[in-house]
């Protein structure tokens, strides 16, 4: 099973990359949305971890460039909630919202798990 | 005496004696006429005059007849009788009925008939001096009369002409007096009514006059009525225009017409004296006229002095109705700018060198007279701060200041009152505007602005800080399932995960902290918005000891947070300031019956009675200028009451003051 993580953070990329290679899935990270897009359309994994804010492209425009194609799940995450919230992540195409700043890393890992079983 | 005496008349035959044509007497010569016979004689009796009258030698009787008919005749002319025979009555006779000077016996010698004429003629001279005299003197006595009588007449009419004159004299002073009096009563009349009452009562005396009339106009439409009707002083008006005459005059039937329709009756017969306005016209520039109007029916005789009556009083009538019609003008003219004044929104006052009112509007205040502007619109001893007042004195134009009364800000508009162009102003106009409301608003605008540049940059802060701590938190916790169970490396992790956790606590308050207005109200404990709100106090409260003893867990009350946080973040932040000494602040929370108490109290020098009094008012501070708006209590204090709340305060001993915010619970 493999993971995107795109998150211009490195401690974010970082932490989440650990917590789901420790479950045994396999890992990329992308620090940007170009980057992302790239590794999407080359990799083409099942999971996407994916930021609202970033410099280059943000989490939204990677959604509309992926568009229709893409058939992997993605969970947008956000530290600045007041913009997004799980209604317009599904309108814009993600399967998940997760706000930031998590409390608790395992079971944002848990909601990831439940959405690609 | 005549220089020539009246011929002798001899009657009878004079043969016997020689008889001359005259006789010599008394140096003159006087004729003798002889008549034969008495019937001869008779009519010389009538047409001749004569000295004295002889009868000789005729019949006796017929010569008595003679001479009765002689005496009748001629009463001056002595009579002698010469007769040969003479009886004792007959004598009798001749003396009483003839009055016969002489008797004489014929024949008798020449001279004693020469001498019996001298005596006849001197008789005769006597007599015709006599009645000379006579008639002198009673020419005289008439002449004399005749004068007395002249004289008489003179001093009756000198008489007359004194009386007359001191009449006329009496008369024309009456009537300097009654002048006098009708100006005198004049002076002292300050209304239409009592004027023409004075003149209406002056005029009673020619009986057959009507009550005066005042007509005026003022430049306007309107001629104005000033009538007795019934006996009463009315005031009418009417818009039909017609020309006033321009001399007194008995008026001609139009103007009469014009009476007659305005006041429903007819008019007869008037008499119309212009008036002139000269002060009014002056002030009016010149648009006033006015007439007045008697009505009488009096006859063209008595029309003389009733004239002379008006003329004598029309100048005085026009000043007296003149100066009440100026004094009405004024006083319409003053009200007009009374009223002005009064119907505007801001107080207006004009008070001189001194800060005394002059006058003032209702809105300044209702009792200014004799007071000084800040004694009767501030309540204060002294001139009250921001005074533009002697910056205007100083300059000499309009200056804006702005001073505080209670919980109100007035800007104060001066302007100088120059009388004279170039001397120093005498009073000064101040005008006070309220900005308690627009500087309220435009404070809170600042203080909103402030918050919201706070809220976008604590948004951003938190934002940026939120991604490392997250990622830091999330890798900590990663990191505490890799490790083993035990050794200072995991404890290590925990202390660093617990530390991520308050950061992003405290980073998620001030979000909150600082979210602008218009966030939903929501049912929440006071302990924990006060839990809440401690973190970011600690700068303030590094000095001093916290106290915090928070016991309302189970009770939730209904209140935007952040703006509950707001208040106690300020009361506690003043508190803090309050200590200028390290002391304490005790926090504590408690229900009481259906309501949840946030005391703040601290142990600073408390607050005096003064500032009690004006606490929660906005932009009252104690603190520096630059260094508080004034606004943080009576905010707090809006805010309060708006959850339904209140906001008290006390001193507390042995020093320090308690700040007590009471909320109602959510049932």
């Amino acid at each position: 099973m493999k993971i995107l993580i795109v998150d211009d953070e490195t401690l974010v990329r970082r932490s989440l990359s650990r917590a789901l290679k420790n479950k045994g899935y396999e890992v990329q990270e992308a620090v940007n949305g170009t980057e992302g897009l790239l590794l999407w359309k080359s990799w083409e994994p099942q999971l996407i971890f994916l930021d609202v804010l970033m410099p280059g492209l943000t989490g939204p425009e990677v959604l509309r460039e992926m568009g229709s194609e893409n058939k992997a799940k993605v969970i947008l995450m956000s530290a600045f909630s007041g913009e997004h919230n799980m209604q317009t992540a599904l309108q814009m195409g993600a399967n998940l919202f997760v706000p930031k700043p998590f409390e608790d890393i395992f079971a944002v890992v848990k909601m990831a798990e439940d959405l690609l079983s | 005496m005549p220089n020539k005496l009246d011929p002798i008349l001899w009657v009878g035959n004079a043969s016997p004696i020689r008889l001359p044509h005259f006789f010599p007497f008394q140096k003159k010569e006087v004729e003798i006429i002889f008549k034969a016979s008495v019937a001869e004689a008779l009519p010389f009796l009538k047409e001749q005059k004569f000295s004295s009258i002889l009868v000789q030698g005729l019949e006796i009787q017929e010569a008595l007849s003679f001479l009765v008919e002689a005496r009748q005749q001629q009463p001056m002319a002595p009579r002698l009788l010469l007769a040969e025979e003479l009886q004792g009555g007959q004598v009798q006779q001749g003396i009483n009925q003839a009055h016969v000077f002489r008797f004489m016996r014929w024949p008798l010698s020449e001279r004693e008939v020469w001498s019996q004429l001298e005596a006849a003629l001197q008789r005769h001279s006597m007599l015709l001096s006599r009645s000379q005299l006579l008639r002198e003197s009673s020419h005289q006595n008439k002449q004399l009369e005749a004068l007395t009588h002249s004289l008489e007449a003179m001093v009756e009419e000198r008489t007359r002409d004194i009386e007359f004159s001191h009449h006329e004299e009496g008369e024309k002073l009456n009537r300097e007096r009654q002048l006098l009096r009708f100006i005198k009563d004049l002076a002292a009349q300050n209304a239409f009514e009592d004027i023409l009452g004075v003149l209406r009562r002056e005029l009673r005396k020619f009986h057959k006059t009507g009550d005066p009339i005042l007509v005026y106009r003022l430049g306007g439409q309107k001629t104005f009525f000033m009538s007795f009707q019934l006996g009463h002083f009315t005031q009418t008006e009417s818009l039909n225009h017609f020309a006033f005459p321009q001399v007194a005059q008995v008026p001609e039937a139009d103007l009469i017409r014009h009476f007659a329709n305005h006041f429903g009756r007819p008019f007869i017969k008037a008499y119309v004296v212009p008036l002139e306005l000269r002060l009014t016209n002056h002030f009016l520039g010149g648009r006033g006229e006015a007439i007045l109007c008697i009505e009488s029916s009096l006859s063209d005789k008595e029309m003389g002095p009733f004239i002379d009556f008006v003329s004598d009083r029309m100048r005085l009538l026009s000043m007296a109705l003149d100066r009440v019609l100026l004094e009405n003008q004024l006083s319409i003219f003053s009200y007009r700018w009374e009223k002005t004044f009064d119907g505007m929104r801001d107080p207006i006052a004009i008070v001189d060198v001194d800060y005394k009112v002059v006058r003032a509007n209702r809105k300044f205040s209702e009792k200014f007279l004799q007071n000084k502007c800040y004694e009767s619109f501030a309540h204060r001893s002294s001139p009250c701060g921001g005074c533009p007042l002697p910056q205007v004195l100083k300059e000499g134009t309009s200056q804006t200041g702005e001073i505080q009364v209670k919980d109100r800000v007035f800007q104060v508009h001066s302007y100088p009152v120059l009388l004279e162009p170039g001397e120093r102003p005498t009073n000064v106009v101040h005008q006070y505007v309220d900005i308690t409301q627009s500087r309220e608003l435009y404070l809170r605008m600042l203080q909103n602005e402030k918050m919201g540049a706070i809220g976008m940059l604590a948004g951003n802060i938190a934002h940026e800080l939120n991604n490392p701590l997250t990622g830091l938190r999330a890798l900590t916790q990663v990191l505490l399932q890799e490790v083993s169970e035990e050794g200072n490396l995991r404890s290590d992790l925990l202390e660093i995960e617990k530390a991520t956790a308050r950061s992003q606590r405290i980073i998620k308050n001030l979000l909150d902290f600082s979210k602008g207005e218009d966030q939903p109200s929501e049912l929440v404990g006071v302990d924990e918005v006060i839990e809440r709100t401690l973190p970011m106090l600690k700068s303030a409260l590094r000095m001093h000891r916290l106290e915090v003893d928070l016991q309302t867990q189970d009770r939730l009350v209904f209140v935007e947070p952040h703006l509950l946080q707001q208040v106690v973040f300020n009361l506690v932040n003043n508190a803090c300031q309050a200590m200028r000494d390290p002391g304490r602040l005790r926090i504590a929370t408690r229900h009481q019956g259906a309501s949840v108490l946030i005391e703040i109290e601290d142990t600073g020098p408390g607050i005096s009675e003064e500032i009690q009094r004006r606490i929660f008012e906005p932009f009252f501070t104690t603190k520096k200028e630059g260094h508080g708006t004034g606004l943080g209590l009576s905010m707090s204090k809006s805010i309060i009451e708006k959850f339904g709340g209140a906001i008290q305060f006390q001193n507390v001993k042995p020093h320090g003051s308690c700040f007590t915010i009471v909320l109602p619970v959510h049932p």
